[in-house]
């Protein structure tokens, strides 16, 4: 049963990802182009949000994060 | 409201946040590090006898359950934007392969292989390192990024150059 929340976990970054563009072929292509600096803005700010939310839960004092 | 969140793409400060929000609520709720690539490694663990696919982290069931739901997340958010229309174009790639099927089907198994094996060595994919690794300050996921990044650039600007589009 348990396994079933982690799915909708991976259903909901398949979602995320998906309407970010991240999935998307031609998005990948324009970042390596440099025409596209789309993804270094997503990249970026996901990296500074996960990092301000599991530096919060470390904080209070879950180990695993 | 609705054509905003389901149908135009988000813009950059909406999907990383976003992205980093899903990663910081799987930590914070069923206190696990998000990761990809582990994932197919515990497929691969289930029918394979190797020994490499033996180590602890292919142990780990909850990794499986959360790849199966990726492809539902990009099938659900097709389908609101309204543009559930399976097809085989796929963007840029078919100047690259100048049209042929049997180019890109081969060019795609095999970028497959090459990215399935390079994760699994660096031990993270691009999720696992370089957002959750990353986010963490783990020096060897701000490795493996510059590397994912140098190798992306390095392959990507080549194959174009050879092949011409």
């Amino acid at each position: 049963m348990r396994l079933g929340f982690f799915t909708i976990f991976g259903t909901l970054f398949g979602f995320v990802l998906s309407r970010g563009r991240v999935s998307d072929y031609d998005t990948i292509a324009g970042m390596f182009r440099l025409t596209d600096l789309h993804l270094f803005g997503v990249i970026g700010t996901a990296i500074a949000t996960a990092g301000i939310g599991l530096w919060l839960i470390r904080r209070g004092g879950n180990r695993s994060a | 409201m609705y054509e905003a969140l389901f149908v135009t793409p988000w813009p950059w400060w909406v999907a990383g946040p976003a992205i980093g929000l899903v990663v910081t609520l799987l930590a914070w709720l069923l206190g696990k590090p998000l990761g990809v690539s582990t994932g197919y490694g515990v497929v691969c663990a289930l029918g394979s006898r190797l020994s490499f696919f033996r180590a602890k982290e292919y142990d780990e069931r909850w990794r499986l359950a959360f790849v199966v739901g990726l492809p539902l997340g990009g099938l659900i958010a097709a389908w609101l934007a309204g543009q559930l229309s399976p097809t085989l174009a796929f963007g840029q790639l078919d100047r690259l392969t100048h049209g042929s099927a049997a180019a890109k089907a081969v060019l795609l198994f095999g970028s497959g292989l090459l990215v399935g094996a390079g994760a699994r060595w660096a031990g993270g994919c691009p999720s696992g390192h370089t957002i959750v690794g990353v986010a963490q300050g783990a020096r060897s996921s701000i490795v493996a990024t510059l590397g994912f990044m140098i190798a992306g650039f390095a392959v990507f600007n080549a194959l174009h150059l050879v092949l011409g589009g």
